[in-house]
């Protein structure tokens, strides 16, 4: 079945309000018709089986595309609005983009390229009578979504049809959602948790509020004046809200739930915020980009007994625990999370050695560090795959690395994240320094050059200088020992680096 | 506390946002400029309370969506 076929499958009262904005609303019967006609429209141009490429912020425009796009049996292809110009232009280079959609905001970033549409499209396209959906496979790919590997280039993690409703599916359940409930959106939705809102609050006829504050603190008057019923939040969400906002003091009377995803919230944010709310359902949970977007959840009455955990397999998906040896681990041990389930990616796009690398037997090999205790509850430890998880941005320290190492007068650069309580992991950067440059001069050199170069969120907010790295018995460097160091410091000096 | 200084929050938004100086104008709005994203707002606001040793409320936060809103509601604080 079409993916865009089983969301809408359960619209009924075509009156009933869909997707809400401060800008106006969009009942089903509005949101299934603007589907349609782009749809249709896209069926009369390039037909089905292309690849269409999505850039946009969170808007009706994004919506409508990204469904469309998918209803006529094309690939929508998702990228971060913040994509940097090269990544874009490597994209275009390795897939057979037929179309793309961009907001207006973002058209510049677009080189010279037939069949670029933004949103006064979606006004010019006629009325249709002919609904038009396309019968696919449930195993042809609905989407890509582009994301950042650890070697710094963009991963495309292909979901198909099967993998998104079975995924919608099994977050419904756990969720317990129901067509009374409205979503506070704040996530972007070229990122597969934000997209995962969407989709369930479509297939159970639910609402969505798209909200677009330019500072998080905003969500609190949306929740309250649009009476959301769920919010959910990456971990540098609930930070934000936490220290910058007077969010644990707020009521939200509307509000039945929160959920959280995206990497781990320290401990003690999980503590205030259960304890604030005593009367909502906190849900904690776990997922990846390669499957689809949910793996785990702890039930929220598990919040505080096993505070750190992030649960257990959602409905449909076998979570375990391997060590290296390739069997379950005992309570205690460690080892790394498998997935299996309808829901596992079908691969990287163009990259089956990639693909093969996470994908064995028919098992998604997270990448993540874990141990399982005697309820079968999961706690990680750690990344085997070296990510930084920054503003709700999955981060490589490889390609920062390798861009300051370049720099004139230094050596070499290790890149790593510390806790942050904003961004939920800081960037560190130390480098080696080789010249005769001042530590002052080296460290502003090293800032502009990455403003210049790098989005915002990839530019490392502290820069340390080291005469010498610490070595592992292998001698590479070793980055726990270098980050315990640059730790030290930082007790003494809270300012240092900056 | 400082006092109200524009040519010091214009020289943070060409910092944080790495525009040139003639670029920030009072029209200049959150929704239309690409570089302006929310992660850019925080890293403003956070360089204004050091700059200028003040707090700023969170209304106010939200308020300022544009670099003529910015001015007017800084000068609420420092003047």
């Amino acid at each position: 079945m079409n993916f865009v076929d089983y969301l809408l499958e359960n619209a009924g009262d075509p009156a009933k309000e869909c997707i809400l904005s401060r800008d106006g609303t969009l009942t089903y019967g509005d949101l299934i018709d603007r589907i349609n006609r782009l749809s249709a429209f896209l069926l009369e141009t390039i037909g089905a089986g292309n690849e269409c490429l999505l850039l946009s912020e969170n808007n009706p425009f994004f919506i409508i595309a990204y469904l469309g796009i998918i209803k006529s049996g094309n690939t929508a292809l998702l990228v971060e609005t913040r994509i940097t110009d090269s990544q874009l232009a490597v994209i275009y280079e390795q897939c057979a983009i037929r179309a793309s959609f961009v907001q207006e905001k973002y058209r510049k970033k677009i080189g010279p390229v037939d069949c670029i549409y933004s949103e006064d499209l979606l006004d010019e396209i006629p009325r249709t009578e002919r609904v038009s959906s396309t019968q696919v496979s449930e195993d042809d790919v609905a989407v890509v979504i582009f994301t950042s590997g650890s070697t710094g280039t963009k991963k495309g993690v292909m979901q198909t049809h099967k993998n998104l409703c079975s995924n919608t599916q099994s977050i419904i359940e756990y969720l317990g959602l129901t067509p009374n409930d409205r979503i506070c959106a704040t996530l972007p939705l070229f990122y597969c948790y934000g997209a995962s809102l969407l989709h369930t609050h479509l297939r159970i006829g639910g609402s969505f509020f798209l909200s677009n504050n330019i500072f998080l603190g905003g969500i609190i008057r949306d929740i309250n004046t649009y009476h959301c019923t769920g919010f959910a939040g990456v971990p540098s969400t609930y930070q934000i809200l936490v220290n910058k906002t007077p969010f644990l003091k707020e009521q939200l009377p509307s509000l039945r739930y929160l959920q959280q995803a995206g990497g781990q919230l320290p401990n003690r944010y999980i503590r205030m915020i259960s304890e604030a709310f005593p009367e909502k359902l906190f849900f904690v949970m776990y997922g990846a980009t390669e499957a689809t977007a949910r793996l785990s959840y702890l039930p929220p009455d598990k919040v505080l007994t096993k505070l750190g955990s992030i649960g257990r397999g959602i409905p449909g998906v076998v979570l375990e625990v391997i060590s290296e040896s390739g069997s379950k681990v005992k309570p205690g041990e460690i080892g790394e999370i498998t997935a299996a389930g309808d829901n596992i990616m079908k691969g990287y796009y163009n990259d089956p050695a990639g693909t093969a690398e996470v994908i064995k037997n028919g098992k998604l090999f997270t990448g993540d560090l874990a141990t399982v205790d005697d309820e079968g509850y999961i706690f990680i430890h750690g990344r085997a795959k070296n990510i930084i998880k920054s503003g709700g941005y999955r981060i490589s320290p490889n390609e920062i690395e390798e861009f300051i190492g370049a720099i004139d007068g230094i050596d070499g650069c290790v890149v790593f994240g510390l806790p942050d309580d904003t961004m939920g992991e800081s960037i560190i950067a130390v480098v080696q320094q080789s010249g005769s440059l001042s530590e002052t001069t080296l460290r502003e050199s090293v800032f502009n050059r990455c403003r210049q170069y790098f989005p915002s969120y990839k530019v490392p907010s502290r820069v340390f200088t080291l005469k010498e790295f610490p070595l592992n018995a292998s001698d590479k460097v070793d980055k726990q020992a270098l980050s315990i160091l640059i730790q030290e410091n930082l007790r003494n000096n809270p300012k240092a680096g900056q | 506390m400082t006092s109200f200084d524009e040519n010091t929050i214009r020289n943070i938004f060409c910092e944080v946002l790495g525009l040139p100086p003639q670029d920030i104008t009072d029209s200049l709005a959150y929704n239309s400029c690409e570089q302006w994203d929310s992660l850019k707002h925080l890293q403003i606001i956070a360089m204004f309370e050091e700059r200028f040793g003040i707090e700023i409320e969170m209304d106010d936060i939200i308020a300022m969506e544009t670099f003529g809103r910015v001015k007017e509601i800084l000068h609420k604080y420092l003047s």
